[in-house]
C-alpha cells in the first residue's frame, strides 16, 4: 500500500545507512568481495520488493536476515556447482586446501586474508553465529531469530567456533 | 568487562577500517533499487477505496442491529419516550446491548467459519479484527456520548457522573461477552454469545434499580468499576490478539 | 524464479501434558510446478500447509520466500497467496459475485481491476450463469469451484490447496485437474490430498507425508524407481485370496475373468505366488511401498518377511 515515492526515500536511506554493514557481513561470510557486492545488492532489492511499510522495528536485524539466507543461497548454489563438475570429473576446480572451495578474491592484504583464513576454517554455521555476535553486536537471540535456530543451538556454535579460532591464534604464537 | 573474544574483535575492527567500499557498486545498488521502483505496479487502491469495498461487501447483519440499537438509546432520551426516573434502568441495559452487540461483530466473523480463509488474505483476520473493533467501538462510544449529553442536560446532573453511569454497563458487558469469546463454545455458538449479552444487561438493570446506587459515596465503585472494567478489556483484547497470532483459533476445526 | 524454503520445521501440540508432532523437522524447498502432497489422513498435511500460508505459526523453524522469512513479509507475501482450505467456510446468503467483491477487498484488489478478473474466473471455472444466486444454494462441486475462483482472484505466485477435490464427483475432478496443471508452469502449486489419482497426472513432484514426516519426494520417475520389481499381479481362486489379502499388501482386488477367480495386485518384495506376474508400478502402488517401508523401518519386519505387511 505505500507509494512509489515513499518506497524509494525509505530504501535509499537504508543503503545509505546500513550498505556498509551489510557488505562487511556477506564479505566475513563468504570470503568474497564481489560475490558479497552482489549479493548486498540483491538485500537492498529484496527489501523494496517486500517493504509493505516503511520503517520495521529494527531494520538492521532484517537487513542481516535476508543477507544471511541469500549467503546460504550463494553457498547451497556453490556446492551444487562443485557437485555438478565433480561429477564431469573436473577434479581440479574443487576444494583447496582446507576452505570450502570458493573461488576467492580478496585484496592482498595480511591481516584481512589472517582473519578470512581462521572464519573460513570453521564451519558455515559456526562462521555465521561468530560473525553476527562479535562483528556487529547481535545478541543470542536476535541470532537465533535470524537463523530460525534455538537459543541453546546458537550459543553452543558460537562457543565451538569461538574455540576453534582462539586454537589457531594460539597455535600461531607456539 | 573484558571478554573471551577480544581479540578476535579486534581483528574484525582492524579489517573494518582497511576494507574499502567500493563506492561505484554502492552508487550501482542505489541505481538498480530505483530502476526496480519504477518498474513496479500498483495493482492496490488507495487506502480509501479499499476501505470502502471492505465496508461494501462485508456481512452487515450484525452492524444493522448495532445501528439500530444506537439509534434507539439516543432517541429514548431524545424523544422524552420514557419517565425520567426510569432512564436508569433503560440506558444501562441499552448501554449493555450495545457492548454486546459490539463484541458479536467480531465474535460473527468465526460464526460464519470464514477465517481460515481471511485469515490468508492481504488484511488478515488481525487486522479485520482490529477494523471491526474501531468502527463498532466510534458507533457505540457516539451513541453513548449523544446519550450522556441528552441525559446530563435533562436531569440536570454532573455530565461526568452519567457518563460514568452508562459507560460502565457498556465495559463490563464487553468484559463479559469478550471472555465467553475467548471460548471454544463461544465462538462456534451464535447463542452461547447472546446469552451472555443478555445476561449481563438484565444484570444491570436490576441493579440500576437499587437507589443507594447514586449517592455519591458510590461514585468511587462506580469508578473503580470502570477502571476495573476498561484495564480487563485491555487485557483481554492484548491476549485474543496473542492468540489470534498464534493462529489455532482461526482454523475450522 | 522464486524459491519457497522449509527448514527445520516443526509443530507441536501439547494436550493435558501430552506432546503430539503434527510436523516433524521438515525441510523441503519450491520452486514452479505443480507439487503434489499424498498422505493419510492425519498425515499432517493441512498442519504443513497452514504452516505454509502463514496462519499457524510453526513451534520451530523457519520458512523463507525469496530468501525472506515469510513472517517478516507480513501482507506482503499473503499478497502472493492463494488458498483453499480444506473446510470452506463462506456466509451462506452472500451470492457468489459479493463473496467474490468481498475476497478482493481483503486481498487488497483495486475495485475496476477485481470487477475484471471477478468476470473472467467466473467464465473459467464455469460459473458465470451462477454468478448472483446465493452460496447456500450451490453443490459441493460449484463450492469448490467458486473457492478456486477466489483463491486465484489476487493472481498468486503460490497457489495452496488442502484436498481441493474432496467431494467431487469425477467430471468434477477432471474439470478440476486441467485448471490446475494449466496453472503450475509459472507458479507454486501445492495441492494435498489422500486421492493418489489426483495428483497422477498432474504433479511434477510428488511429497509423501506420514506422521508428520516426509517419508520421500522426488519426480514421479525417481519415486517409481525404487519400487520396479516390486509390484505383482495374479489371479488366484477365492479360497486362496483371502489368505494372500492378509499376508501381502494388496494395492488393488478384483473379480477376475472367470467366476470363481479374484485378481490381486500385490506389492512386495518376492514374489508372492507361483503364478504371479511382474508389472509395471504406477504411483498407487509407490505409495502403497512407501507406507509399508515407513512402518517396517521402524518395526525392522520388512526385509525379514520379504516384503510382507
Amino acid at each position: 500500500m505505500i507509494h512509489q515515492k515513499n518506497r524509494q526515500d525509505c530504501v535509499q536511506s537504508a543503503v545509505e545507512m546500513y550498505y556498509e554493514d551489510v557488505y562487511r557481513f556477506c564479505r566475513y561470510y563468504t570470503g568474497n568481495s564481489t560475490d558479497s557486492c552482489d549479493i548486498t545488492q540483491e538485500v537492498f532489492l529484496r527489501y523494496m520488493k517486500y517493504m509493505d511499510s516503511c520503517g520495521h522495528k529494527n531494520l538492521k536485524a532484517y537487513l542481516m536476515m535476508i543477507a544471511r539466507n541469500l549467503c546460504c543461497d550463494y553457498f547451497r548454489r556453490q556446492s551444487e556447482q562443485r557437485e555438478k563438475l565433480l561429477s564431469f570429473d573436473m577434479l581440479e576446480d574443487t576444494a583447496e586446501g582446507g576452505c570450502l572451495g570458493t573461488v576467492r578474491t580478496i585484496d592482498n592484504c595480511d591481516s584481512e586474508l589472517y582473519l578470512q583464513e581462521l572464519l573460513q576454517s570453521i564451519s558455515q554455521e559456526q562462521r555465521e553465529v561468530v560473525i553476527l555476535r562479535i562483528h556487529d553486536g547481535l545478541k543470542f537471540h536476535e541470532i537465533a531469530k535470524i537463523t530460525g535456530c534455538r537459543l541453546s543451538t546458537v550459543k553452543s556454535r558460537f562457543r565451538l567456533g569461538i574455540a576453534s579460532i582462539k586454537k589457531k591464534i594460539g597455535g600461531n604464537y607456539a | 568487562m573484558r571478554k573471551k573474544y577480544d581479540d578476535i574483535k579486534a581483528l574484525f575492527e582492524e579489517n573494518d577500517r582497511d576494507v574499502i567500499i567500493d563506492t561505484a557498486r554502492k552508487q550501482e545498488a542505489l541505481q538498480s533499487v530505483c530502476t526496480k521502483n519504477a518498474s513496479m505496479k500498483n495493482t492496490a487502491g488507495s487506502r480509501w477505496q479499499l476501505v470502502k469495498g471492505q465496508l461494501l461487501y462485508m456481512n452487515k447483519n450484525i452492524l444493522c442491529f448495532h445501528l439500530a440499537a444506537c439509534m434507539g438509546m439516543v432517541l429514548l432520551v431524545w424523544t422524552n419516550w420514557c419517565d425520567i426516573q426510569a432512564w436508569e434502568q433503560y440506558s444501562m441495559i441499552c448501554s449493555g446491548v450495545l457492548g454486546a452487540l459490539s463484541v458479536l461483530e467480531v465474535g460473527s466473523m468465526f460464526f460464519s467459519g470464514m477465517t481460515e480463509l481471511e485469515a490468508s488474505c492481504y488484511f488478515n483476520v488481525r487486522q479485520l479484527t482490529a477494523f471491526q473493533m474501531t468502527y463498532s467501538g466510534i458507533l457505540s462510544l457516539a451513541a453513548l456520548l449523544l446519550s450522556t449529553v441528552f441525559a446530563s442536560i435533562r436531569l440536570e446532573r454532573n455530565i461526568l457522573m452519567t457518563g460514568i453511569y452508562i459507560l460502565v454497563p457498556f465495559v463490563t458487558t464487553e468484559c463479559v461477552c469478550l471472555a465467553v469469546m475467548l471460548t471454544e463454545i463461544g465462538r462456534r455458538n451464535l447463542l452461547v454469545l447472546i446469552a451472555a449479552g443478555i445476561f449481563s444487561a438484565f444484570f444491570w438493570s436490576i441493579l440500576a434499580s437499587m437507589p443507594r446506587l447514586y449517592e455519591a459515596s458510590a461514585l468511587v465503585f462506580w469508578i473503580a468499576a470502570l477502571v476495573a472494567g476498561m484495564g480487563i478489556f485491555v487485557l483481554q483484547m492484548k491476549w485474543f490478539f496473542e492468540i489470534l497470532d498464534k493462529g489455532e483459533i482461526v482454523c475450522a476445526d | 524464479m522464486c524459491r519457497l524454503v522449509l527448514t527445520g520445521i516443526e509443530k507441536i501440540y501439547k494436550d493435558k501434558k501430552q506432546e503430539k508432532k503434527a510436523v516433524q523437522n521438515l525441510t523441503v524447498h519450491f520452486e514452479h510446478g505443480v507439487y503434489g502432497l499424498l498422505g493419510e489422513n492425519g498425515a499432517g498435511k493441512t498442519t504443513l500447509m497452514r504452516m505454509i500460508v502463514g496462519i499457524l505459526k510453526p513451534t520451530q523453524g523457519q520458512i523463507t520466500y525469496d530468501e525472506v522469512p515469510i513472517r517478516q513479509l507480513g501482507g506482503a507475501y499473503r499478497s502472493l497467496l492463494g488458498y483453499l482450505p480444506q473446510d470452506f467456510g463462506y456466509y451462506k446468503d452472500f451470492s457468489a459475485v459479493r463473496f467474490l467483491n468481498y475476497i478482493a477487498a481483503l486481498k487488497a484488489i483495486a475495485p475496476q481491476t477485481a470487477k475484471e478478473r471477478i468476470d473472467r474466473l467466473l467464465e473459467t471455472v464455469g460459473l458465470a450463469d451462477a454468478r448472483n444466486k446465493k452460496l447456500k444454494t450451490f453443490s459441493g462441486g460449484m463450492l469448490r469451484r467458486i473457492g478456486i475462483a477466489q483463491a486465484l482472484l489476487n493472481e498468486p505466485q503460490i497457489l495452496i490447496l488442502d484436498e481441493p477435490t474432496a467431494g467431487l464427483d469425477p467430471r468434477e475432478r477432471v474439470r478440476f485437474r486441467n485448471i490446475i496443471s494449466a496453472l503450475g508452469k509459472d507458479r507454486i502449486v501445492i495441492l494435498s490430498t489422500h486421492i493418489v489419482s489426483d495428483v497422477e497426472y498432474i504433479a511434477d513432484q510428488i511429497m509423501i507425508m506420514k506422521q508428520g514426516a516426509l517419508i520421500k519426494t522426488g519426480t514421479q520417475a525417481k519415486i517409481l524407481e525404487p519400487v520396479a520389481g516390486c509390484v505383482w499381479k495374479c489371479s488366484v481362486p477365492e479360497c486362496e485370496a483371502e489368505a494372500l489379502n492378509a499376508a501381502y499388501a494388496v494395492s488393488n482386488l478384483r473379480g477376475g475373468e472367470h467366476s470363481g477367480q479374484v485378481e490381486l495386485r500385490i506389492v512386495s518384495q518376492e514374489k508372492p505366488h507361483s503364478d504371479a506376474a511382474a508389472v509395471e508400478p504406477v504411483l498407487e502402488d509407490a505409495y502403497l511401498y512407501y507406507y509399508l517401508c515407513e512402518r517396517s523401518h521402524h518395526r525392522g519386519a520388512w526385509d525379514q518377511k520379504g516384503g510382507t505387511i
